[in-house]
C-alpha cells in the first residue's frame, strides 16, 4: 500500500461499497414493506368482499354465499387464494372452493372486532394471512361470533421481491463498477501532475534535463519551484566553490613556483636548496591534496549520470598525446550505457590520476574497463585500469593509499594522485582495490553503488 | 631553439626566462595573452610555454587561436589548479604537454626538450646521424665517440640543423632561432659558425655533414639513425 493512488483507490472503493450496500439494504427493506402492505390491503378487501354477500341460516347454521364470488380465484382449486369462516369454537362454517382439501394455514385467534395480518408458514412455503373477528346479526335478533380468514400464497410476493432484488443489486453492481471506473479515472487524472514531477526528476537524474520543466497545478508548483531553485543554487554554489578553490590554488602555487625557481638561481647553497625544495614540496602536496578534497563534490542528491565511455576516451586520447613517444597501447572496453552517477569533474579526477599513473608505469599496455555489475540492490559500477608495468607489491599497497600527505615520493613513485583517488572514492561510498593485472602490473579497481 | 614564455606572474616569468637562457635557449616572454598572441604570430618559435591562468585572454584561448591559424609549434601548459578538467581542456585545445606548478625546473626542461625533439621527429634526446651524435641533455657532441668542443652558438646551430636533419634551413631561419629578437643580425656570422662546425666535425672532409644550397640555405645531409 505504498502508493498514493492505490491508497486512495482502496479507501474510496471501500466507502463506495459500504454506501451502496447500505443503500441496497434500505431500498430492499422499503420495497418489501410496501409489497407486504399491498398484500395486506388486498386481503382486507377480500374479507369485505366475502362478508358482504354472506348469510347464515339460523336453524341449520349453514352459511350461504352466492356461488358467484367476485374473485374467480376463490373458486379455482389451488389458485393460491383461500378463505374460510369459522365460529368461536373453531367450527368451519364455510370454506372457499379453491381450498379443495388442501392444508392451508390461517391466522388463528383474534380479539373481538380486530383485524390481524401476518406471515404464515405452510406446506408450500410462505403465506400471508388475514383474519377478522366480528359479530354477525343472525335473523331472530341474535348475534354470533364468527372469524373470517383469508390466506394468500406468498409465491407472487416472493417472486416480486426476488425480481426486484435482482434488478436492484444488478443495477447497484453496475453503478459500483461504473463509479469505480470513474474514480480510477479521476485519481489518474488528479495524480497525473505528481507522476509528471517524478518523471521530471528521473529525467534530471538521467541527465536528460537540467530542471523540472513544464507547468504544474498550484499545489505542486511550490514544490517544483523550490526543487528547481534548489538545483540552481546548488550548482551555482558548487561552481563558485570550485572556482574559489581553483583561484586559491592558483594564487598559492604560483608563489611556490617562484620560490622553487629561487632555489635554482644559485643564490642559495645546495643544502639550503634541498631544504627549500623539501618544504615547497610539502606545502604543495598539502595544498593540492586538501583543495582537491574540498572540491570533491561527492555523492549528491539528483546527481546527473555521466556517460563513462565518452569521458574515458577523451582522457585516453589527451593523455595518449602527452605520452605519445611511449608507444603504449591503451584499450578501452566500456559499453555505451555505462554511466557514473555523480560529478563529471570527480570522475575526471579519478580517471585522470589513475590513467596518468598507468601511463607512467606501463610498459606497453593499458586497459580501461567499466561495467555495471548486478548486486542485490541497484547494481554497481566497476571501473578497472590495468597496466603491464612493475605493479605494486602487496605490502606497499597501504603506503600507496595512505591518507594525508607524505612528502616521501619514493613510495614507488605514486604521488598524491592515489590519495586523491581514495578520497573521492570514499566521498562516493565506493571501494578501491589494488591487485595485480593479468600482465603482472598494477590493477586499480573502483566500484560505486549505482 | 627559440622559446616563447607567456606567464603573468612577473617574477616567475623572469626566472623561467633566465633559467631557459642559461640552458642555451633563446627566450622571448609575454606577460599576458594578448602580447603572447602577437609574439607567437610574429616570430617563428620552436616551443611555447603558456600559463593557463592568464588574466585577459586565457592560455587555452591563446592555444586555440594558434591552432586555428595553423601554427603547429609544440605548446607546454603551466597549470596551477591541477584539476584534470583544466589539463584536459588545455590538451584538447591543442597543447602537447602540461606541467603543474610549482614545478622542478629540471622537470620542465626535460619536457621542453622532449617536445622539441618530438617536433623534429626524434624519439630520443640523443640525436645520431652517422658518426655524429648530439646529446640534448648533456649538450655534448661526439664524432665517432670522441668528444668535440663547441661554443654555445655553434652548439645551437648544430642542434637546430640536426633536429631538422634532411630539411633545408635558410640563414634567416637559423638566425631567428638562435638569436633574441633585438639582436643585431648579420647573416655572415651564420656562415662563420657553419664553417667552424664543418672543420670541427669533419676535419678531413669525409662525411660532409652540412650541405650548402646556394641561395636557399643549409641542410644536415647525413641520414638519421633511429635510436631504439
Amino acid at each position: 500500500m505504498n502508493s498514493l493512488s492505490s491508497r486512495l483507490l482502496v479507501a474510496a472503493s471501500l466507502v463506495l461499497l459500504v454506501f451502496l450496500g447500505v443503500t441496497g439494504l434500505v431500498l430492499d427493506n422499503a420495497f418489501r414493506r410496501s409489497a407486504e402492505e399491498a398484500v395486506s390491503e388486498r386481503l382486507t378487501s377480500y374479507i369485505y368482499a366475502i362478508l358482504d354477500p354472506f348469510s347464515i341460516d339460523e336453524k341449520t347454521g349453514k352459511v350461504t354465499l352466492p356461488s358467484q364470488l367476485r374473485n374467480q380465484r376463490f373458486l379455482r382449486p389451488e389458485s393460491g387464494l383461500y378463505a374460510r369462516i369459522i365460529d368461536e369454537t373453531g367450527h368451519v362454517l364455510w370454506r372457499s372452493k379453491s381450498m379443495v382439501d388442501l392444508d392451508v394455514p390461517f391466522i388463528g385467534t383474534v380479539a373481538s372486532g380486530e383485524t390481524v395480518f401476518g406471515r404464515l408458514d405452510g406446506p408450500a412455503g410462505l403465506y400471508f394471512g388475514i383474519a377478522l373477528e366480528t359479530l354477525w346479526d343472525v335473523p331472530g335478533g341474535k348475534t354470533r361470533h364468527i372469524i373470517v380468514q383469508v390466506t394468500e400464497s406468498g409465491r407472487a410476493y416472493v417472486e416480486q421481491v426476488n425480481s426486484y432484488r435482482r434488478h436492484l443489486w444488478g443495477w447497484l453492481l453496475g453503478v459500483v463498477f461504473l463509479l469505480l471506473l470513474v474514480q480510477w479515472g479521476i485519481l489518474h487524472w488528479g495524480l497525473l501532475p505528481l507522476r509528471r514531477v517524478s518523471d521530471a526528476v528521473s529525467r534530471i537524474e538521467n541527465g536528460e534535463a537540467e530542471f523540472i520543466e513544464g507547468r504544474y497545478p498550484a499545489e505542486i508548483r511550490v514544490l517544483t519551484d523550490s526543487i528547481n531553485s534548489y538545483i540552481r543554487t546548488e550548482r551555482l554554489q558548487r561552481n563558485r566553490y570550485r572556482d574559489t578553490l581553483g583561484d586559491l590554488a592558483h594564487s598559492l602555487k604560483t608563489p611556490l613556483a617562484v620560490l622553487r625557481g629561487l632555489g635554482s638561481e644559485g643564490k642559495i647553497d645546495a643544502r639550503g636548496v634541498a631544504e627549500l625544495n623539501e618544504q615547497i614540496d610539502r606545502m604543495n602536496q598539502i595544498i593540492g591534496y586538501q583543495l582537491q578534497k574540498a572540491s570533491t563534490a561527492g555523492r549528491q542528491i539528483m546527481a546527473r549520470r555521466v556517460p563513462v565511455r565518452e569521458l574515458v576516451e577523451r582522457m585516453v586520447e589527451t593523455l595518449g598525446k602527452v605520452h605519445h613517444n611511449r608507444r603504449i597501447r591503451c584499450v578501452v572496453e566500456i559499453d555505451d550505457d555505462v554511466t557514473f552517477r555523480g560529478d563529471p569533474g570527480d570522475l575526471m579526477e579519478l580517471i585522470g590520476n589513475l590513467l596518468e599513473n598507468a601511463f607512467k608505469w606501463a610498459d606497453a599496455r593499458i586497459r580501461v574497463r567499466a561495467a555495471i555489475q548486478p548486486d542485490d540492490q541497484t547494481g554497481q559500477l566497476v571501473l578497472c585500469i590495468d597496466d603491464d608495468g612493475p605493479g605494486i607489491p602487496v605490502d606497499k599497497v597501504d603506503d600507496v593509499l595512505r591518507r594525508g600527505v607524505r612528502a616521501d615520493e619514493s613510495v614507488s613513485g605514486h604521488g598524491i594522485g592515489l590519495a586523491i583517488v581514495r578520497d573521492i572514492v570514499d566521498a562516493y561510498h565506493g571501494r578501491l582495490n589494488i591487485t595485480r593485472s593479468e600482465w603482472g602490473g598494477a590493477a586499480f579497481c573502483l566500484s560505486f553503488p549505482c | 631553439m627559440k622559446i616563447l614564455v607567456i606567464e603573468d606572474e612577473a617574477q616567475l616569468r623572469e626566472q623561467l626566462k633566465q633559467q631557459l637562457q642559461e640552458s642555451g635557449y633563446v627566450v622571448e616572454s609575454a606577460g599576458d595573452g594578448k602580447e603572447g598572441l602577437y609574439l607567437g604570430g610574429e616570430y617563428p618559435f620552436d616551443l611555447a610555454i603558456v600559463d593557463i591562468g592568464l588574466p585577459d585572454i586565457s592560455g587555452i584561448e591563446v592555444i586555440r587561436q594558434w591552432r586555428s591559424e595553423g601554427r603547429s609549434l609544440p605548446v607546454l601548459i603551466l597549470t596551477a589548479r591541477g584539476r584534470w578538467e583544466e589539463k584536459v581542456e588545455g590538451l584538447e585545445a591543442g597543447a602537447d604537454d602540461y606541467v603543474v606548478k610549482p614545478f622542478n625546473f629540471e622537470e620542465l626542461q626535460a619536457r621542453v626538450r622532449a617536445l622539441i625533439r618530438r617536433a623534429g621527429g626524434w624519439s630520443d634526446s640523443s640525436l645520431r646521424c652517422g658518426p655524429i651524435q648530439l646529446d640534448m641533455v648533456q649538450q655534448t657532441v661526439t664524432v665517432n665517440d670522441s668528444p668535440v668542443e663547441l661554443t654555445a652558438y655553434e652548439y645551437r646551430v648544430l642542434e637546430y640543423l640536426m633536429l631538422h636533419a634532411g630539411e633545408v634551413i635558410s640563414k634567416t631561419d637559423l638566425t631567428e632561432h638562435i638569436y633574441e629578437q633585438d639582436f643585431d643580425r648579420d647573416s655572415n656570422v651564420i656562415e662563420v659558425f657553419v664553417g667552424r662546425l664543418r672543420k670541427k666535425l669533419d676535419p678531413d672532409n669525409v662525411y660532409k655533414p652540412i650541405e650548402t644550397l646556394r641561395g636557399r640555405g643549409y641542410r644536415f645531409a647525413i641520414a638519421r639513425e633511429a635510436v631504439t
